[in-house]
């Protein structure tokens, strides 16, 4: 395969794993207005389960299952103690708890192999694929979003969903017409975790290798920027909004290898994302997409 | 084995630090709502200019007086360009969270564009002592002294002068110490400077304490919101106590992780972990007052 469209395989394998990724947190801040700054834990937890359990010989499955079980009971008990607080609160307790995962992936060399990280993470059906290998994953993993993505729309258009909404408009109106928002909220959290859960286990059987440092907090600001830009609330925004970024991190890095660009990559990847931040926020705070909300008529 | 007089140092070291970088952001948090997590920055930025001027030849102390200008200077940067506009649209407070993220997302990294990823160190001539039998530098003892000095010329102002006055008001209730005729865009452009200030010379001292890299204020932003919370967001004083609080519990903490046989690389995770517990039980801080009229 030819080095361009071996570039282009590689940024949509990305682009689906962290679609997933957006996904889930949409569902959190954008559905429900969970204010989760804690994202990349859920994702390391589904990374790391899964590699670990595919590394001592089990079927990639298992590992893919145990990585959405231990990032939603992981959310679970996140969400017991956090989701009373209120946002802003939130979200500096996620950060704090997305670091002290990391911190734990990096002391706990016994599980994890510390600093060093994970290698030779196994890949999927690595013998059976009749197909290029990087070819099948594109599909494999474009299979797991397109999935995902028509789960959560029928999750969001669900009853269910609209008492999400319901919080996120109001969440004492929601109480009022007696709905227990916290179980709610904490169930919408779990589904969040569980999805970043599979973002993970997708990510660290694509790259066979996984270290703490991937899962530094730069990675949920990274999702964040993909929901901010595709626009809170809106499913088909945030695949846009998730595309764009990934799409802007894959070409910087392989910028540097085509000219010189003057800039480091990580650099100027990271100036964008700040700037794409800010300028959302401040001139287009619904996103490149505004969700389509129901008009009531009067 | 550490020695009681060392702990007792590097409880002090730590928590002036804390304190010197707690103040920006607890004032910040106070008066215009949100947690402003571009302090980081702040506090990196001073260390990097006071790195140029070592290099141009100044020394230790007219380097961080400079840096306290330039630290000073970007806090009113950062409110001109990203908060004021934010804030004149009426943005709550996560999104003007998340536009701090993305303000120090930049500064971060133009820094390390300038200045490169590689650790960094200053030129001062620094010299060591022993007092009963505890190591302390020179930059050491400037942390320490810097922070009373710090602390007894914030309590002044709080307390003696009309800028006090109009900070504590404002902090209290803006929308009424408008209506009485304090000039509340004064008042926030002075707390970003003299908070910004104050944390540009904490990553002067710090980079000289311990190396200069791009994520020097970043490392420490999460034990230094610990300390403004456990001390009340807006309260001064409450910030200083919890500034000792934390670093009690982290040069603590650390002996006991060892004793445990547990890995010291967990010591970050102690100010973390005093974060998400005051946050839980106890979130109006130590020395804070619920308000009537705020969300809880």
């Amino acid at each position: 395969m030819s080095t361009f469209l071996s570039y282009l395989v590689d940024t949509f394998i990305f682009i689906n794993i962290f679609t997933i990724l957006a996904l889930s947190l949409n569902l959190e801040v954008g559905v429900t207005r969970l204010m989760n700054f804690g994202k990349v834990a859920f994702f390391a937890i589904g990374a790391y389960s899964s590699a670990l359990v595919t590394l001592a010989g089990y079927p990639f499955w298992l590992g893919l299952a145990c990585g959405i079980v231990i990032a939603g009971i992981t959310g679970f008990l996140v969400s017991i103690p956090a989701l009373r607080l209120r946002e802003d609160y939130l979200a500096i307790a996620t950060i704090a708890f997305g670091e002290i995962i990391r911190i734990f992936l990096l002391n706990e060399r016994w599980l994890t192999n510390g600093p060093i990280g994970l290698r030779g993470i196994p890949r999927p059906m690595k013998e059976v694929v009749p197909m290029d290998y990087q070819t099948f994953y594109l599909l494999f993993s474009f299979a797991f979003l397109v999935a995902i993505y028509l789960f959560l729309h029928r999750v969001t258009s669900s009853p269910f969903g609209r008492v999400l909404k319901a919080i996120r408009e109001d969440e004492l109106v929601a109480q009022a017409l007696g709905k227990n928002t916290f179980r709610f909220k904490a169930q919408a959290f779990v589904l969040g975790s569980s999805i970043a859960g599979i973002a993970g286990s997708l990510f660290a059987h694509y790259l066979t290798f996984i270290s703490p440092d991937m899962f530094m907090p730069t990675v949920t600001f990274a999702v964040w920027t993909m929901v901010v830009v595709g626009g809170r609330g809106n499913a088909l925004g945030i695949v846009a909004g998730a595309a764009l970024i990934q799409f802007m991190e894959r070409t910087t890095r392989i910028m540097k290898d085509v000219a010189d660009i003057g800039i480091e990559p990580t650099n100027l990847r990271m100036i964008l994302l700040g700037l794409l931040l800010i300028l959302f926020i401040m001139y287009r705070p619904q996103g490149i997409f505004r969700e389509k909300k129901y008009e009531v008529a009067r | 084995m550490i020695n009681a007089a060392q702990l007792l140092v590097n409880i002090l070291i730590t928590g002036s630090l804390y304190a010197l970088m707690a103040v920006g952001l607890t004032m910040v948090y106070r008066i215009l709502r949100f947690a402003n997590f571009a302090h980081a920055e702040l506090i990196t930025f001073g260390a990097y200019v006071a790195y140029t001027l070592n290099q141009l030849g100044f020394g230790l102390y007219p380097s961080m007086l400079l840096a306290l200008l330039a630290s000073g200077a970007l806090g009113i940067a950062f409110d001109s360009a990203v908060f004021r506009p934010l804030r004149n649209r009426g943005a709550d407070t996560i999104s003007l969270m998340v536009a701090s993220i993305g303000a120090g997302l930049i500064v971060r990294h133009v820094l390390q564009e300038t200045y490169g990823a590689q650790i960094l160190s200053y030129r001062f001539a620094l010299k060591s002592y022993e007092v009963f039998g505890a190591r302390i530098s020179q930059v050491q003892i400037g942390i320490i002294l810097a922070a009373v000095v710090a602390i007894l010329v914030f309590h002044l102002i709080l307390t003696r002068t009309r800028l006090g006055k109009a900070m504590r008001a404002t902090s209290d209730n803006p929308t009424l110490a408008m209506a009485s005729g304090i000039p509340v865009d004064r008042v926030v452009l002075a707390t970003w400077f003299l908070g910004g200030g104050i944390a540009g010379v904490a990553g002067v001292f710090r980079a000289a304490d311990t190396r200069l890299i791009p994520t020097l204020g970043w490392e420490v932003l999460l034990p230094v919101f610990a300390v403004v919370l456990l001390g009340g967001i807006g309260s001064f004083y409450g910030a200083i106590i919890a500034a000792y609080v934390i670093a009690f519990a982290e040069n603590v903490g650390v002996l006991i992780l060892a004793s445990l046989g547990l890995h010291t690389g967990y010591r970050p995770a102690i100010a973390f972990f005093i974060l998400i517990l005051v946050l839980i039980f106890r979130p109006q801080g130590i020395l804070g007052v619920r308000l009537g009229g705020e969300r809880e």
